[in-house]
């Protein structure tokens, strides 16, 4: 798009102004406050007008702003563009909200078009969006470039950061603001909420804080629920000491009554109580002969009598002693018998032992020959084995070094050689497969474009035909429907004029009959008029004929030429069709898209193909050197006795071969362990035969000698036993049992003197006890102890029936308490009658009541310990009610927390997708475009640039001819500025919806830079501009004459 | 005795559905204002039943949920038996509801009640007879959260007490004035509940004074709460006053006499302000303000602030509610203001932010849950703001410095 032409009815501070814009480039000069900006907003709010939102006719604050400082002004203007179709438009339009329009025409046609463009919700008509391909804010935010945004670049020229404003512009139409920005700042909000790990943050510290109120709402009902219990327990307290008061009371009164009832029964009691004192004197007198007998000498006189009992029965006992004691001894005496006779002399203990030591000794020497002799035969058979087992086996011993050192590192020498292959293999699989991939991607492409020398070239001047011929198309398609027009026009017209005609001629005719007739000249007048108009609709039709005639001429020739134009096919156009139809591209833009990837994938496609071949003669050297291992090994195996099959079989060659090496190398040393140990235990075994002979000789010469004492000393038995070490501990035994006997025999003869002494003692001992108890009961008159113990009797229940008599007058003072008998009975007989005071005596009643106090106390004390228990637990303890509310406050929060960590979640993914997918959707297309500018500015030096998904710029190099992802390194700061004016230029068309060239309104932007940075980027600009329109706004004298001497027209202000 | 010409007048109060020790919890206010409105609702019985002693009332009748009985406290059981005692001898009659049943473990089982209260303690109906048997007042109570046998229905009123005027006191829902909202307890016709003799029927459980009227003779009322309980119970509260004329004959209507008293001690209103005229936030307070001092009572206000505006209504919420919340007794401010944010004109450009846009306008169109919705358009505000390196206030963070730090990653 090229905007024309501008006049401004009214508009801020200008008024009836006219301005003629230049295609190019164009400098707009003047000092500040003279209106630059005001002429952009000019633009922007003729373009896209002043509503801030497409649903209400809502105003932006640019309506009121700039309305006309000059009273009377239309509030408006107009403005003339042209697109890049070569169509003309001018927009009318009236600011002022009364008269609020907007009209646009075709400027060459005068026709208005404004239906043909969209109408928005806000009655704005869309035509500068449907153009452009930009919405307001992205024309007036990308289009729009002002100092502050080019100067901050500065020298620091950094293409990161030209890659965040990049980013910036992509994702928000402002070179400030990106997605990543965005996402930091979402990041942040959802640090300050909080996750799960951040305990400090609100979210969980609510959350946590919900857990707590929540166990304290349990807390507090339960304690709700604890406070009943201890309630209805004070209060069941309460009620028992009420009960126990009742109680107190009732037993109370019943001691009252028992009170009255006490002195009748006291009465009644004293009554009985002297009766029962005349009976117990009356039976103490009766004993009374007994008062003096000496009751307390009947102990001494009952253990005079138990000692005599006792010497009696000794003597008794003793007797019968002696009577057994002499049938024992001759029952001893016939048991021993002849043994009596033999002397049982002792065996000598030295002899004894040194039989017993020989017979140990004999036997420990058979023992240790045992072993040792089984350990002789097993060591000769396994010699013999491993004799065996070594003939069988390849003889290693001419072999020098270790045979497992040089395998394993022939082995491993064959794996590395083999791994190597491998892996040398894969790769060029690997590699392989790409290519493969790669080349079956371009294949179609390249049978596309290599019969095409310069595609670009082609593609560029297939466009600018395309375009041409559909402008020509179009106009010769209005002209065949006005000749159509005209056609059916005349066609409509030619029958009336000449019906017309006939009427006139008809008409005429009868005006000149009628006037010769009568001979009226008067009639002759309608009849010349009839005539003139007969010859008027004649000439009339004969006209019609003729244009008629005329126009189909035309309308073939129209027509000829439209179906010629749409017929024809240049050469170049077939190609590109043919390329576009082969490729089903809808669009020559997709078609260049194709190209681009093309040579992409070819430049690829070579790099891999270089790759292969370097990789393909590594795999060949590989194999070389694994059949070179092989053959080596094969060799060395045969000479081991073994063969290997192939190249998988070295590995378990070798092991096979190291297995029998380790076999060889075990049996040689068994060989030399088993002969040592077949000497040694010879050896052995002789030593041990030797002693035992040694042994033997000495046992049998003792064991004669033993045997000859026992039958010396009467034991005849010693035949019995095999060995002399057992007849001698049978002969031991059997002298010992003899002894024993004789011993026995001697301790009884001993023993019957001593109770012949025993029975005298006994004797004399009933004698004296006897006589001691005579003289003991002389004193009571009584000749027995039974006598003794009868009058005893008497003189205890004397004494009983005393202290009975005694009680019972204390009872009866009791009774009485100090009151009289007869006092008693008159207070008695002037009582009245006696209520039941129940079965209970007076002390079970008090015993009751002191308990029913003691209960009534108990209460009390319960029921305070209660009252205190519930004051302790209500004090300090929240209301449910309270933690309640406070949690419903809690659980909001968590609420709205929750939301908006979700709706930040959500608003973080939905912001990455979109922001990734419209990266790599935009790169292509703006890297295209910024190669074309840079190209162009750079005068084709560089003329590759590329942009990755994630917006990363590369360039290629034209010294090394290799694409660079890190530009810097090779690219000067004045290049850089290049650069980033190629890119910033290209993203405004690459954001257009419609690839059309967007003009831009640089405002200022080059405020700090020097005379020769200035003029290097005006000569840039003046470049750009072949492609897209610039106004350049400046206040800067030295920018208009940088601009004058690049040869820019300069509109002053 | 009030006798006024050849009139002699029983007098009675009538109240209900007090709710002594209420739970505030979904109003989702802080507990100190849970705290104030108990102390409210207890200012108001007291007022209630010194009213009785000064008119003076021959009989109060409390229809039902006097209090909340899972929780009650014995602070209040006593302040409320304190109060009782305060006006003897005037009688108390309270018919138990389904908030407060007369249960083994219930207040009113478990504590001496004065001798001038009589409690309803079945679930049948009992009467006592005031006043020289003047006045027979015949209820019954709720033995449990529900009734184990409805009543209503089963009241029968003796032909031959011409000399005593009869009123029932009771909790239950009354079938043609059941809201939808609230849960039916003792459902009953009135018409079968108010029979023949019977001059007052003194209702509970509906929580606005409502009449009720049909084909019987009976004066039939609710009561309703003598002070709000939530936003659902929003406008002035009552008690009522009744005056029936004993010597008069003839229908009750013309012999039975009610009165609504305000009792309210606080107002609970929901107001929607539209914000779209304002130019600056100072206009939404003073707004406010003005619409405080217009209400005779202090407001329990839930406020919602709505309409278009380019104001920062939901940055600076916290802000108007600190300036204007001394003027309210307790106030929530909700910001559902819509900002002039044209979606669609952005959804329209060609960039990350444009697709963005775009993405959430899609989900929106087909959600139709409105926590999706919700979800989907604070999304869209989000991530809106932070493309335009802002940072919108987060809601649920009521200390500001708990906020992110804002425009940390400016440029």
């Amino acid at each position: 798009m090229k905007l024309k032409k501008l006049v401004i009815h009214g508009y801020g501070c200008f008024s009836d102004r006219e301005i003629a814009l230049k295609d190019r480039l164009l400098i707009v000069a003047g000092p500040n406050e003279q209106g630059k900006s005001t002429l952009r907003g000019f633009v922007g709010d003729m373009l896209y007008g002043q509503k801030r939102s497409i649903h209400q006719r809502l105003y932006a604050p640019s309506n009121s702003l700039r309305k006309p400082w000059s009273n009377g002004c239309l509030y408006g203007g107009s403005l003339v563009y042209e697109t890049d179709d070569g169509k003309v438009y001018e927009v009318h339009r009236n600011f002022d909200r009364e008269n609020e329009s907007t009209k646009v025409f075709d400027y060459r046609r005068a026709a208005d078009i404004t239906s043909q463009f969209p109408q928005l919700r806000n009655r704005e008509i869309s035509f500068a969006e449907t153009h452009l391909g930009l919405t307001k804010d992205v024309f007036l935010s990308m289009a729009t470039i002002s100092h502050a945004r080019l100067d901050s670049l500065g020298d620091d020229n950094d293409l990161s950061q030209l890659r965040e404003r990049l980013l910036a512009l992509v994702d928000t139409g402002e070179e400030q603001h990106s997605s990543n920005s965005a996402l930091r700042i979402l990041e942040d909000r959802i640090k300050a909420i909080g996750n799960s790990n951040a305990r400090t943050r609100p979210l969980p510290s609510l959350r946590s804080k919900l857990v707590d109120l929540q166990k304290e709402s349990a807390a507090a009902a339960a304690l709700r629920e604890e406070l009943f219990h201890i309630e209805s327990e004070r209060r069941a307290k309460s009620d028992d000491e009420n009960r126990l008061r009742r109680r107190k009371s009732d037993l109370e009164g019943r001691l009252e009554q028992i009170d009255l009832a006490g002195r009748a029964q006291r009465l009644k009691d004293a009554e009985a109580l002297r009766v029962r004192i005349n009976e117990v004197t009356q039976k103490c007198f009766a004993v009374s002969s007994a008062r003096d007998f000496p009751i307390d000498k009947e102990p001494e006189v009952q253990r005079l009598q138990n000692l005599v009992v006792t010497a009696e029965r000794q003597l008794e006992r003793v007797v019968a002693d002696r009577d057994k004691h002499g049938a024992s001894i001759a029952l001893e005496r016939d048991s021993l018998g002849d043994d009596a006779n033999h002397a049982f002399t002792e065996v000598d203990e030295a002899a004894e032992e040194r039989l017993t030591e020989l017979d140990a000794a004999i036997n420990a020497v058979l023992e240790r020959m045992k072993p040792v002799k089984e350990a002789y035969e097993e060591a000769v058979a396994a010699l013999e084995r491993v004799e065996a087992k070594l003939e069988a086996l390849p003889d290693f011993g001419k072999y020098r070094a270790n045979p497992v050192e040089w395998l394993n590192q022939l082995a491993n020498s064959f794996d590395v050689a083999k791994t190597l292959r491998d892996e040398e293999r894969e790769k060029l699989a690997v590699i392989e497969k790409k290519t493969e991939a790669l080349k079956s991607r371009f294949t179609v492409p390249e049978r596309l474009f290599a019969e095409c020398d310069d595609f670009l070239t082609q593609s560029r001047a297939y466009e600018e035909r395309l375009r041409d011929r559909d402008s020509s198309s179009l106009e010769l398609q209005s002209e065949i429907h006005f000749l159509e027009s005209r056609m059916s026009e005349h066609e409509r017209r030619v029958p009336l004029n000449a019906f017309m005609s006939l009427m006139c001629f008809l008409v005429g005719a009868g005006f000149t009959g009628l006037a010769y007739y009568f001979d009226s000249p008067g009639v002759y007048i309608p009849a010349v008029l009839a005539a003139m108009g007969f010859v008027f609709f004649v000439s009339q039709a004969l006209g019609g004929v003729t244009a008629k005639g005329h126009n189909r001429a035309k309308l073939d020739r129209a027509q000829d030429r439209f179906d010629e134009l749409n017929s024809e096919t240049p050469d170049e156009f077939a190609l590109v069709d043919s390329m576009m139809k082969e490729a089903k591209c809808a669009t020559i833009r997709e078609l260049e898209a194709l190209y681009d990837k093309y040579r992409e994938d070819k430049a690829q496609y070579t790099v891999l193909k270089e790759s292969y071949d370097r990789q393909y003669e590594a795999v060949q050297e590989c194999e070389e050197r694994v059949v070179q291992l092989t053959a080596k090994l094969q060799d060395t195996f045969a000479g081991l006795g073994d063969t290997i099959e192939d190249e998988d079989d070295c590995r378990p060659a070798v092991a096979r071969v190291m297995s029998r090496y380790q076999a060889y190398r075990d049996a040689k040393r068994g060989l030399r362990e088993y002969r040592e140990t077949v000497a040694a235990k010879k050896a052995q075994l002789d030593k041990l035969q030797t002693e035992l002979n040694g042994l033997q000789q000495e046992d049998r010469a003792l064991s004669l000698e033993m045997r000859q004492f026992m039958r010396d000393n009467g034991y005849p038995k010693e035949e019995m036993h095999d060995s002399a070490l057992a007849a001698l501990r049978s002969y031991r035994i059997f002298s010992a049992q003899v002894r024993q006997r004789r011993g026995r025999l001697d301790v009884l003869q001993e023993k019957e003197g001593s109770i012949a002494e025993e029975i005298l003692e006994a004797q004399e001992e009933v004698v004296r006890q006897r006589k001691a108890l005579a003289e003991l009961l002389r004193p009571a008159h009584v000749e027995t102890a039974e006598q003794f113990h009868q009058r005893a009797k008497d003189a205890r229940r004397y004494i009983e029936l005393r202290t009975e008599l005694k009680g019972l007058e204390e009872q009866l003072s009791a009774v009485l308490r100090g009151e009289s008998m007869d006092s008693l009975r008159e207070m008695v007989a002037r009582g009245g009658p006696v209520g039941d005071a129940g079965p209970d005596s007076v002390d079970e009643i008090k015993e009751k009541l002191e308990r029913v106090s003691s209960d009534i106390d108990a209460r009390i004390r319960e029921a305070h310990s209660l009252q205190i228990a519930l004051a302790e637990r209500t004090s300090g303890a929240r209301p449910l009610n309270e933690i309640e509310e406070e949690r419903a406050v809690a659980e909001r929060r968590v609420n709205e927390l929750e939301l908006e960590l979700q709706a930040t979640s959500y608003a973080m993914t939905l912001i990455e997708d979109v922001a990734r997918d419209k990266h790599a959707k935009i790169a292509p297309r703006l890297a295209r475009l910024a190669g074309e500018y840079l190209d162009e500015i750079t005068s084709g030096v560089y003329n590759e640039l590329h942009i990755s998904r994630d917006l990363k710029i590369s360039i290629r190099n034209p010294d090394t001819k290799a694409i660079q992802d890190e530009p810097e390194s090779f690219l000067s700061k004045g290049t850089i500025d290049q650069v980033y004016l190629a890119l910033r230029l290209a993203m405004v068309q690459a954001m257009s919806g419609t690839g059309e060239s967007v003009p831009m309104l640089l405002d200022d932007p080059f405020a700090n830079y020097d005379n020769e940075r200035l003029e290097r980027a005006m000569k840039l600009l003046s470049r750009v501009s072949k492609k897209n329109q610039i106004i350049l706004f400046t206040c800067r004298d030295d920018v208009v004459e940088s601009a004058r001497a690049a040869a820019a027209p300069v509109l002053e202000l | 005795m009030p006798v006024s010409g050849s009139k002699r007048i029983m007098k009675l109060i009538h109240t209900a559905d007090v709710h002594l020790d209420a739970c505030f919890s979904s109003l989702a206010m802080p507990a100190r204002y849970g705290n104030r409105r108990r102390q409210s609702l207890r200012d108001v019985f007291q007022h209630i039943v010194q009213r009785a002693a000064a008119w003076p009332a021959d009989a109060l009748l409390i229809a039902g949920d006097l209090f909340d009985h899972d929780r009650v406290t014995r602070d209040t059981i006593a302040f409320v038996i304190r109060e009782f005692e305060s006006i003897s001898p005037v009688p108390v009659f309270i018919a138990p509801g389904n908030h407060d049943p007369y249960t083994e473990d219930s207040p009113y089982a478990n504590h001496n009640w004065p001798a001038n209260v009589h409690i309803f303690d079945k679930p049948e109906w009992t009467s006592v007879s005031v006043r020289g048997d003047r006045l027979r007042v015949h209820g019954f109570a709720f033995d449990g959260p529900d009734i184990s046998s409805n009543p209503f229905g089963q009241l029968t009123i003796p032909e031959d007490s011409a000399n005593t005027v009869h009123v029932a006191v009771a909790h239950g829902s009354e079938r043609s004035r059941q809201p939808a909202d609230k849960t039916d307890y003792a459902p009953f016709d009135a018409a079968a509940a108010a029979p023949p003799g019977l001059a007052y029927l003194a209702l509970g459980h509906f929580h606005s004074t409502t009449p009720v009227t049909g084909e019987f003779d009976t004066v039939v009322y609710y009561s309703g709460s003598p002070e709000g309980h939530g936003f659902n119970e929003a406008g002035m509260h009552y008690h009522l006053e009744i005056e029936i004329d004993e010597k008069k004959t003839g229908p009750n209507a013309e012999r039975v006499n009610v009165t609504k008293v305000p009792s309210s001690r606080v107002k609970y209103v929901v107001e929607t302000v539209d914000c779209s005229p304002f130019m600056t936030t100072h206009q939404i307070v003073e707004s406010l303000r003005a619409y405080a001092k217009s209400e005779a009572l202090p407001l329990v206000a839930r406020i919602v602030l709505a309409g278009s505006t380019s104001l920062p209504v939901q940055a600076e919420l916290a802000a108007i509610r600190d300036a204007v919340e001394n003027d309210f007794e307790f106030l929530q401010l909700h910001c559902r203001t819509k900002a002039l944010e044209d979606y669609d004109m952005l959804a329209r450009e060609e960039t990350s932010l444009g697709g963005f846009i775009r993405a959430v306008n899609n989900e929106l169109r087909d959600a139709t849950d409105p926590a999706r919705r919700q979800l989907l358009e604070r999304a869209r505000d989000v991530g809106l703001a932070a493309y335009r390196n802002e940072c919108l206030a987060i809601r649920g963070i009521e200390d500001p410095a708990e906020a992110p730090a804002k425009m940390e990653h400016a440029g």
